[in-house]
């Protein structure tokens, strides 16, 4: 089993924020972050993944009072907690939208060095209004044309890495070589979006290439997986959907002339923990009565492109009216929208549902029941580990790392040590073979 | 740091990359701004939008700057409210849209970092020409990299720079021009010499930088005379071989310079600013 924590600031349950435990004037400090990495790596963690995104929470052009922020800049937190932590895995988000493939190339490749190998990179598209108009645009970038210049954009960071062959760098005291022009070639691309010509100013780093991460659960997301992706942080918070998922990306693969048996996926985790079942179940209710309504509300509405604002709140979640509004819901919605149906879930509990765990699968029990359900998981093909998501920083997190990691150890399903240093080892990925090797 | 900003894209990437890093180092943060290297950049990356035209890059590195300062300010100190009790995480009354809309770039923010630790990390640009191109940086230039060769080439540069800045309605005395030396050191001047004249051998040094090759006494008298004929407000230490003279400067200079109460004998202060006697910067935004 692969293990990973997602950090957040506060927590990942949209409240968690507000727990006793958490000081939430520190959440964008040095400690926070290096506090979560540490602890990752007392629990042997395959990596600590940041995320990103491009412009704040916001509702009619103001800042949502009650969750205004997502995270800051995932490779500055990484780079800062590299030097804190020797073996865990450090993965950051940066989209391939708004971002120049040179500089990517460059930033991953840095932190590669500095970690001694460890670095991953999410690969994300960003589909969200507020974003394009923080970077000269008026609205996103429509979906084919956004995995296009992703293809693309990865296309030239490998290019870029690959540019370097292993040895390149002589450094020799006695005829004062330094680099090995002839294991140097330049990339010279012109595609559709970018023309980039030269080589990149870093030598290979330890990895290659930084593990290849995506996120996206739409079909043009599951294809640009099959393409690209080593490990899949997965949104599925049902196990017979993540068994289908798991399955359509490794059947695609071959189509790419991709081995389906290196491929890892870890869906996202929620647990809130308690020493018995109804502790937990009284932790869950505090966190939830903590939640303001209108943050649920908000995500809700943000979700599905539509406003839900004027709908009653205790009222059934309006899926007709949503459905006749005629967005392209992602399958995350798709699946709320049936289970508000069958369930018949009002507003403000499809808010909370949404609000608690952003969409990814959550669970309430002790330690022992939650390996249960991790087992279960793993032994049904449903995922390779999980991307654990702590309701709040920090105490979740430890609780975690001293309570459930122990049992999956005892089970025989989880390391006891690190067996290497490189989040490739760590996974079981191959280094992939560049210019020369 | 480097930051490749392509496009008209980008400046959100500079603003908040930096917000992230003063959060994280409590305040420490600078960010040196540059055409340095421009151009080989471009060739690199091709974008046929990036200005090849010194003066119209000068432009948009000057817009650049301006973008990211108002995405500092976006946020108000008070914005950031994190009130556990009433669970209110932010006042939208106090994290303010940009809705810049200008010659190179259009963004509308807030940013999504919350007011840095230093309301803006410090902005430092390495010199640049006199004439339009300084007076254009001297808007934001708050330290100033030159390269001067001589006492007195420093202190025209330094009243130059000084005169921009008060044409900006800014504070002249508040700008902090400092001067760039390699030091080559070592125990006695003959062995410095000899170490310079090695060093030379294994490459061709190109000259732009000036350097001084003594012992520790003679660096730091060197420091003092400039200090003390008003050539500049400090120095950008270039050691030849780092390990070798990092470590004099550090133990041999610096004891000498604090002899002469030229430099602290322990900091007074948390941030960049405070290390460098700059105010913190106050939202645009804060009523």
């Amino acid at each position: 089993m692969h293990l990973g924590v997602f950090t957040y600031p506060g927590g990942h349950h949209i409240a968690g924020w507000r727990h006793d435990s958490v000081q939430p004037q520190d959440i964008l400090g040095y400690d926070y972050y290096r506090r979560t990495a540490q602890a990752a790596e007392r629990g042997k963690f395959d990596l600590v993944f940041v995320g990103d995104m491009l412009a704040a929470r916001e509702k009619d052009g103001r800042v949502i009072a009650q969750g205004a922020l997502n995270n800051i800049d995932s490779i500055s937190i990484l780079s800062a907690v590299a030097g804190a932590t020797e073996r865990v895995g450090l993965v950051a988000t940066l989209s391939t939208t708004y971002n120049e493939p040179f500089a990517i190339a460059q930033r991953f490749a840095s932190l590669d060095h500095l970690s001694g190998g460890r670095a991953g990179w999410n690969v994300i598209t960003t589909a969200n209004d507020d974003a394009a108009l923080n970077f000269s645009r008026k609205s996103h970038m429509e979906k084919t044309m956004r995995y296009q210049r992703a293809r693309e954009f990865v296309d030239i960071c490998k290019g870029l890495w690959d540019g370097w062959e292993d040895g390149a760098v002589t450094a020799d005291h006695m005829s004062g070589t330094f680099v090995d022009s002839s294991k140097v070639r330049e990339l010279d691309h012109k595609g559709q979006f970018f023309a980039v010509k030269g080589a990149l100013d870093l030598p290979r780093s330890p990895q290659g290439w930084p593990v290849m991460v995506q996120a996206g659960g739409s079909p043009a997301g599951l294809e640009f997986a099959a393409m690209v992706a080593e490990l899949i942080f997965a949104a599925q918070s049902n196990r017979q959907e993540a068994i289908k998922f798991r399955a359509a990306v490794k059947q695609r693969m071959p189509g790419h002339g991709r081995d389906p048996a290196i491929l890892k996926v870890l869906p996202g985790l929620l647990p809130i923990l308690g020493s018995t079942e109804q502790e937990a179940l009284e932790k869950e209710t505090m966190l939830n009565e903590l939640l303001h309504p209108a943050v649920g509300i908000w995500m809700l509405s943000e979700q599905m492109r539509f406003r839900l604002y004027d709908y009653p709140q205790d009222g059934p979640l309006p899926t007709a009216d949503i459905r006749a509004g005629g967005s392209a819901f992602t399958p995350r919605v798709v699946h709320l929208m049936e289970r508000a149906d069958r369930e018949g879930l009002s507003v403000r509990d499809c808010g909370i549902l949404v609000a608690a765990s952003r969409s990814h699968g959550s669970f309430v029990g002790t330690p022992e029941q939650l390996v249960d359900h991790m087992t279960l998981w793993l032994d049904e093909g449903a995922c390779d580990g999980f991307n654990v998501m702590p309701a709040y920083f920090h105490d979740e997190m430890d609780l975690f790392v001293d309570q459930v990691v122990p049992i999956l150890q005892r089970r025989g399903l989880f390391r006891r040590d690190y067996e290497g240093t490189t989040l490739r080892h760590h996974l079981g990925l191959p280094i992939p073979c560049g210019s020369g090797r | 740091m480097r930051l490749l900003v392509g496009g008209r894209g980008g400046t959100l990437h500079v603003a908040r990359v930096f917000a992230t890093l003063d959060h994280l180092a409590g305040g420490r943060t600078g960010w040196i701004a540059g055409l340095e290297g421009r151009s080989e950049l471009a060739d690199r990356v091709q974008r046929p939008d990036l200005p090849t035209d010194e003066k119209e890059a000068a432009l948009r590195l000057a817009e650049l700057i301006d973008v990211a300062r108002q995405l500092w300010d976006s946020w108000e100190d008070r914005g950031f409210v994190v009130d556990q009790s009433t669970g209110t995480f932010a006042d939208p009354e106090r994290v303010h849209p940009i809705d810049h809309a200008g010659r190179f770039f259009t963004v509308r923010g807030p940013l999504n970092v919350p007011r840095p630790v230093q309301g803006q990390p410090v902005i430092l640009y390495r010199d640049v020409p006199a004439g339009d191109a300084r007076q254009g940086a001297a808007a934001s230039a708050e330290v100033v990299l030159a390269q001067p060769a001589t006492i007195a080439e420093a202190k025209a540069g330094r009243a130059d720079w000084r005169a921009h800045a008060a044409r900006h309605g800014r504070d002249a005395e508040g700008l902090r021009y400092v001067t760039r030396t390699i030091a080559i050191l070592a125990e006695t001047e003959a062995a410095a010499v000899r170490r310079a004249a090695e060093l030379d051998a294994l490459a061709t040094p190109d000259g732009a930088v000036p350097r001084l090759v003594g012992t520790p006494g003679q660096f730091a008298a060197h420091l003092a005379e400039w200090h003390a004929a008003g050539a500049c407000d400090g120095f950008d230490i270039l050691p030849a071989v780092l390990p070798i003279d990092l470590g004099l400067l550090v133990d041999a200079v610096v004891p000498l310079l604090r002899q002469r109460r030229l430099v602290r004998a322990d900091y007074d202060s948390t941030t960049l600013r405070g290390h460098l006697g700059l105010q913190r910067a106050q939202s645009r935004f804060a009523a």
